[in-house]
């Protein structure tokens, strides 16, 4: 293991043009080598800006980021020959088919890595032979994922991978990720849904507005996790169905529907509302800033906030 | 891998240059059919021509005064075809030209190009290679169109040398319009926007040249030198050669331009 961080940034700020807003504000940073690191923050947080200036494909406007200790910008070349890249677009040329793509970037990084891909394509269940235009949105991130893992590199860079997997897939790609870091690679990857990601990393960053706002192991961040579930019954109810349940907090009524903040298991919760009528249950997932906020002050307001990031399930 | 973008480039780019080549060649066997197969017939059309048009707008069209040349093989190919052709593989240019940054950056595929370790300065001056060898190509097929031509049409008479010649200009002009296409998108990174900037200089470059001529003053002739259709006077080249002074500026702008343009791709933010 080496003590230089894998990816380091110091006070990187980007503002895109003169005067305007820094949409990356004095963001230090160190992701370290072995780990999977979750960059997370809703859209237009900067996510996507801090890893173009690491695949130099922006400057900064200010800072330093390096990569295996290398200047971002001066070493660009070295550092793309080890790293294996996914933009958040994910655009291919449309009338290549899957399989010249594979051959003319293997052929850029000047080796032969046709087992691999094989191998990934099969997992992935990925048809190499069709061209991009015939690919779903879904298929061209599997593309791509083929395409930033086939040559094994050190470290993957991965804007918003998951968004549009299905969880299918999304199973198997936590399962490559776990073999990078098993390898003792890094992976360093965005998301703006925590809950997508949670399962795989080691630590995650919150940005928001541009600055970092929390970096934490995943235990101490889903430690502070809470659902808010809304249970719809067949005649109105109140909220004192619910008082003092465990891990029930801040119930509203609107109706028929009882909206609660809950930690924990759902056990208490599904007991007492039992004694009435449920016709519908749904969780919504907090969002990244509702978790940052209970996990960083807990008297914070527990009003539900509109959403930023929805992520519904039944 | 050096030479990897270059050789896709034309691996994917040779059909549509194939079709372009053709066309071409079908045009300069039209061209040279229509050719008067006796004097009389040739001097009536060069009469018509050179007078019955008004000077201005014959200028516009490339046709020059002289009515003994316009009679001539080498009259008749320089405005009967170098004119016309070097406008229509102007627009060739500007479409070749966007297709060295500007389509991959506004799709976001640029983005997929750069996560390989390809500078970037790489992928500029391979794709401008490629796209000039595919120019040759598709000249090639005019050389091939006028000297089928001769064969067909008895009366006309052009060397094997004098058409060579002629394509080479007209390659040096078109690669001039190509890499000024290409600093314009490095310079403004949209797509759109460069491509009316191209579109505006090929057209300005023509006006200038012809209007400049028509106008036959000082300043008319100080603006031509801005054109790059100045730089290649088809009618001298096909009677004299190809000269010096005007290889050697073209030559220079070809550079200067690509130069120009992998410094400013090199250097600013990529789009997408
Ligand atoms: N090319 C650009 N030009 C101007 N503003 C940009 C550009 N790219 C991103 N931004 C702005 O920078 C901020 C951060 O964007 P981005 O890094 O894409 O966020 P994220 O990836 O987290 O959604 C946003 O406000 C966005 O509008
Ligand atoms: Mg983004």
């Amino acid at each position: 293991m080496t003590t230089v961080p894998i990816i380091q940034t110091q006070a990187l700020t980007k503002r895109y043009g003169k005067g305007a807003p820094p949409a990356l504000d004095n963001l230090t940073l160190a992701v370290n080598q072995g780990e999977i690191f979750g960059y997370l923050g809703p859209n237009g947080a900067g996510k996507s800006t801090t890893i173009r200036i690491l695949m130099d494909l922006i400057r900064s406007t200010s800072g330093s980021a390096t990569v295996f200790g290398l200047d971002a910008q001066a070493a660009a070349l070295d550092i793309r020959q080890r790293v294996g890249f996914m933009p958040g677009d994910m655009s291919l040329w449309s009338g290549y088919t899957g399989r010249e793509l594979v051959s003319y970037f293997s052929k850029l990084r000047g080796g032969d890595y046709s087992a691999r891909v094989r191998d990934l394509s099969n997992r992935l269940d990925l048809d190499l032979s069709k061209r991009v235009r015939e690919y779903s949105t879904g298929n061209k991130r599997k593309l791509g994922l083929v395409l930033a893992l086939m040559h094994e590199p050190e470290l993957l860079i991965l804007d918003e991978p998951t968004s549009g997997l299905d969880p299918l897939v999304q199973q198997t790609f936590n399962e490559l990720m776990r073999e990078q870091r098993a390898a003792g690679r890094t992976v360093f990857l965005s998301s703006h849904v925590l809950s997508e990601v949670q399962a795989i990393c080691d630590r995650v960053a919150i940005l928001r507005g541009g600055q970092l706002k929390a970096v934490e192991t995943v235990e101490k961040l889903t430690h502070t996790d809470f659902r808010w579930v809304t249970v719809t019954f067949n005649a109105p109810v109140s909220p004192s169905l619910v008082a003092g349940v465990s891990g029930v907090d801040d119930a509203t009524v609107n109706g028929n529907a009882l909206r609660v903040r809950l930690s924990g298991d759902f056990d208490p919760l599904l007991r007492a509302a039992s004694a009435s009528y449920i016709v519908n249950i749904h969780v919504a997932e907090p969002t990244l800033e509702e978790i940052f906020l209970a996990y960083y002050d807990n008297s914070a307001d527990r009003k539900p906030q509109p959403a930023l990031n929805h992520n519904h399930a039944h | 891998m050096n030479g990897v973008i270059f050789s896709e480039t034309l691996r994917r780019g040779w059909r549509s240059a194939l079709y372009w080549a053709i066309g071409i060649a079908v045009y300069a066997v039209y061209v040279l059919m229509i050719f008067g197969s006796d004097d009389a017939t040739r001097a009536q059309m060069a009469d018509l021509m050179a007078t019955k048009l008004p000077g201005f707008m014959g200028a516009m069209f490339g046709i020059p005064d002289d009515v003994n040349f316009l009679m001539s093989n080498e009259g008749f190919l320089s405005f009967g075809y170098f004119t016309y052709i070097s406008l229509l593989l102007s627009v060739w240019a500007v479409l070749a030209g966007l297709n060295i940054t500007a389509n991959d950056e506004e799709s976001g595929v640029m983005n997929m190009l750069l996560a390989q370790p390809v500078p970037r300065w790489r992928v500029v001056a391979e794709r401008l290679a490629a796209q000039l060898v595919l120019l040759a190509g598709i000249l090639a097929g005019g050389v091939a169109g006028i000297m089928v031509a001769t064969q067909l049409n008895p009366t006309v008479d052009i060397a094997l040398g004098t058409a060579i010649a002629g394509n080479i200009g007209l390659w040096q002009v078109v690669g001039v319009v190509l890499a000024a296409t290409t600093v314009l998108a490095a310079l403004f990174k949209r797509r759109g926007t460069a491509a009316a900037v191209a579109g505006g200089f090929v057209a300005a470059s023509f006006l200038l040249n012809t209007l400049g001529a028509a106008a036959g003053s000082s300043v008319g002739d100080a603006l031509r030198n801005v054109s790059v259709f100045y730089h290649f006077d088809s009618a001298d080249v096909l009677q004299n050669g190809l000269a010096l002074g005007s290889v050697s500026v073209l030559v220079v702008a070809f550079l200067a331009l690509s130069f120009g343009a992998v410094k400013l791709f090199e250097r600013r933010d990529i789009g997408g």
